[in-house]
């Protein structure tokens, strides 16, 4: 293992087989939206991240290198609310990263980038998670871990309560359950990296 | 009663032929429909203006030609009308003016001894009758037409079954009081929108008395405070719709007024529907999905809810229903068009051999007699967006 200092983000030869583990604080709008209309706006996000991309790139019919990237870790807090994001351990966190340039991996930069993930909230002494995916894009990144670009998630996200689902954290449809808050991410943005590791998995 | 059904039946074919007649010659075919629904009376105008809304079944055009019909008749006079007021109404009156006059119902406002000022709103003198050998001739047209099918596969008999229940529901004041009343206890969670309370013990059989609200008519409106307000009416929409499940179906120009202090004022709950609770749960799941863009997950719920006819073809509707969100959600959201969508989603539905279920015809009517304002004061209104706090809260509750 070999621990990078300032590893040159801009390449796109660090994307694939790489993985990072980055320090960030979330700028932007995190809103929490509960069933009474209570929403609870959460402006001091912080936390860890973790990200590594496949070996192997694909390529687009149209000539676009594409990767897969697989979230790690994501492990979000917010101290004035008492809001804590994890990343739920029971299901794939997956994204896509695909070239703007037909090209091979030194065309993997500027990408666009998607991730679909799912996650655990942990908030006033209960537990939710998503069924459906929290979709976070962004266009024409052009560093990879992409610290500092806004995040787009297009709509809202419901969440259900951990306890009310039939297989608690394991859970894939809701059955008789109703959705207890729903995430709004209009915008999120890394603002600054607090600290990064950059390990090749080879 | 047979007679009469015959006699109106005749009538109604002169009126029909003679309009027949100046369409080959005019080329303003929208407002020669509109006067013909006029002359015919007040139980075609109604069931004109009702089947105006069914862009599930009736062709857009038409449906805005039908939008154009108002009823604008002569009141019935003062003195006529009282004679049907509750006797303890008329001993605590001061005094009566008319005040608007439609096809079913006079409206007059009132001044009571304690100064109070009401709405009066009475039904015509024997609509009832009227509004019964009518729906009678037209039941008759309808299945003529459609066993002739002169147009086309169009559930004629279904339709006009619907509208002329509507048009029967505007005849019950019992019913439509508390609609009202309840409609203004629901509609206190959305800021800025008024609903006249019920004077229960002034109402009749025949009279329902209100609060009278002040200026609706007066026109003295800025356009922020129009803009303010239609935005204010179409919360209101969505509250009804992904909330409380009781959905005003009939929000067109002289129900919904812009108040110049931006608020809106909401009358006429002579049209309301209550939508069931999983009918309204599924709907703003539907509505949730939409948005983001998940077009099987919508046929999934259209499917749950549907009446599947003898040639229905789930798989051909999941992929078309795939095709539209795809083609509704590419764009920004602020350019989504409610009309053309719902359009597409119904003849979709209609195509692949599946009825519609009432827990998505009626909100989306009440959403489509809204658009016409909203076209004209704030077109640039993004529909998602604004919908959206109501369509997570309606699938949280
Ligand atoms: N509470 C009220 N205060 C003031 N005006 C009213 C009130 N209720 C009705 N009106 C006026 O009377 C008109 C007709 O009443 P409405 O209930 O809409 O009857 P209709 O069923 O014939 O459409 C409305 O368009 C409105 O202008
Ligand atoms: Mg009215």
């Amino acid at each position: 293992m070999t621990v990078d200092a300032a590893p040159d983000r801009s390449d796109p030869l660090v994307v694939p087989n790489s993985q990072h583990h980055v320090g960030l604080s979330i700028r932007g709008q995190l809103t929490v939206l509960f069933s009474d209309g209570e929403t609870l706006d959460c402006a001091d996000v912080k936390g860890l991240s973790a990200v590594r991309s496949a070996q192997e790139i694909t390529t687009l019919p149209d000539g676009r290198p594409r990767i897969a990237v697989t979230r790690l870790m994501t492990h979000f807090h917010s101290n004035e609310t008492g809001l804590l994001i994890q990343q739920n351990p029971a299901r794939p966190n997956l994204g896509v990263l695909t070239g703007l340039r037909p090209g091979g991996a030194e065309a993997l930069l500027p990408a666009d980038v998607v991730f679909e993930q799912y996650l655990i909230i942990s908030l006033r002494g209960r537990l939710y998670l998503n069924l459906d995916p929290l979709v976070m894009e962004a266009k024409a990144i052009t560093t990879f871990p992409p610290v500092g670009t806004t995040f787009l998630s297009r709509t809202p996200t419901t969440f259900y309560d951990v306890a009310e689902l039939e297989g608690g954290l394991y859970a894939t449809a809701a059955g008789s359950a109703k959705p207890r808050l729903a995430l709004a991410s209009t915008s999120v943005c890394g603002s600054h990296v607090t600290h990064e590791i950059d390990v090749p998995t080879d | 009663m047979r007679a009469a059904v015959v006699l109106r039946a005749f009538e109604i074919l002169v009126v029909l032929t003679f309009a027949g007649v100046r369409a080959l010659f005019s080329r303003r075919r929208a407002d020669l429909l509109a006067d013909v629904v006029v002359r015919l009376g007040p139980t075609f105008l109604k069931v004109a203006q009702l089947l105006g809304t069914r862009v599930d079944v009736v062709p857009l055009e038409v449906c805005r030609a039908l939008a154009r019909v108002y009823d604008d008749l002569p009141a019935v006079p003062v003195s006529e009308a009282e004679q049907r007021f509750p006797a303890r109404l008329r001993a605590d009156l001061v005094g009566v003016v008319p005040a608007a006059a439609g096809s079913i119902a006079c409206v007059y406002r009132g001044e009571l001894r304690d100064g109070r000022h009401v709405a009066i709103k009475v039904r015509r003198p024997g609509i009832d009758r009227v509004v019964a050998r009518d729906l009678a001739v037209l039941g008759s047209v309808a299945r003529l037409a459609e066993s002739l099918r002169v147009l086309g596969g169009m559930p004629v008999v279904d339709v006009v079954g619907e509208v002329g229940d509507a048009v029967r529901q505007q005849l019950d004041f019992g019913a439509e009081a508390a609609a009202l009343r309840e409609l203004g206890a629901n509609l206190v969670a959305v800021a800025g929108v008024r609903v006249p309370d019920v004077i229960d013990e002034y109402c009749g059989p025949d009279v329902l008395v209100m609060e009278h609200l002040p200026g609706l008519r007066d026109g003295a409106v800025s356009a922020e405070a129009k803009r303010a307000a239609t935005i204010t009416a179409l919360r209101a929409v969505y509250q009804m719709i992904f909330l409380d499940g009781l959905v005003h179906c009939d929000l067109h120009p002289g129900n919904l007024y812009a108040m110049p202090d931006g608020s809106a004022v909401i009358v006429d709950a002579g049209f309301c529907r209550r939508m069931t609770e999983s009918g309204r749960r599924a709907f703003a799941g539907f509505f949730y999905r939409m948005t983001r863009g998940d077009g099987a997950a919508c046929a999934d719920v259209v499917l749950a809810t549907a009446t599947a006819t003898a040639r229905s073809d789930p798989e051909g509707f999941r992929t078309g229903m795939i095709r539209l969100v795809e083609s509704a959600t590419r764009d920004s959201v602020a350019d989504f068009d409610l009309v053309p969508f719902t359009v597409r989603l119904f003849a979709l539905q209609r195509e692949h051999g599946l009825a519609a279920d009432p827990a998505f015809v009626f909100p989306i009517l009440s959403l489509v007699v809204l658009e016409g304002t909203l076209r004209e004061v704030c077109a640039d209104v993004d529909f998602q967006t604004e919908a959206l706090p109501f369509v997570l809260r309606g699938m949280m509750t």
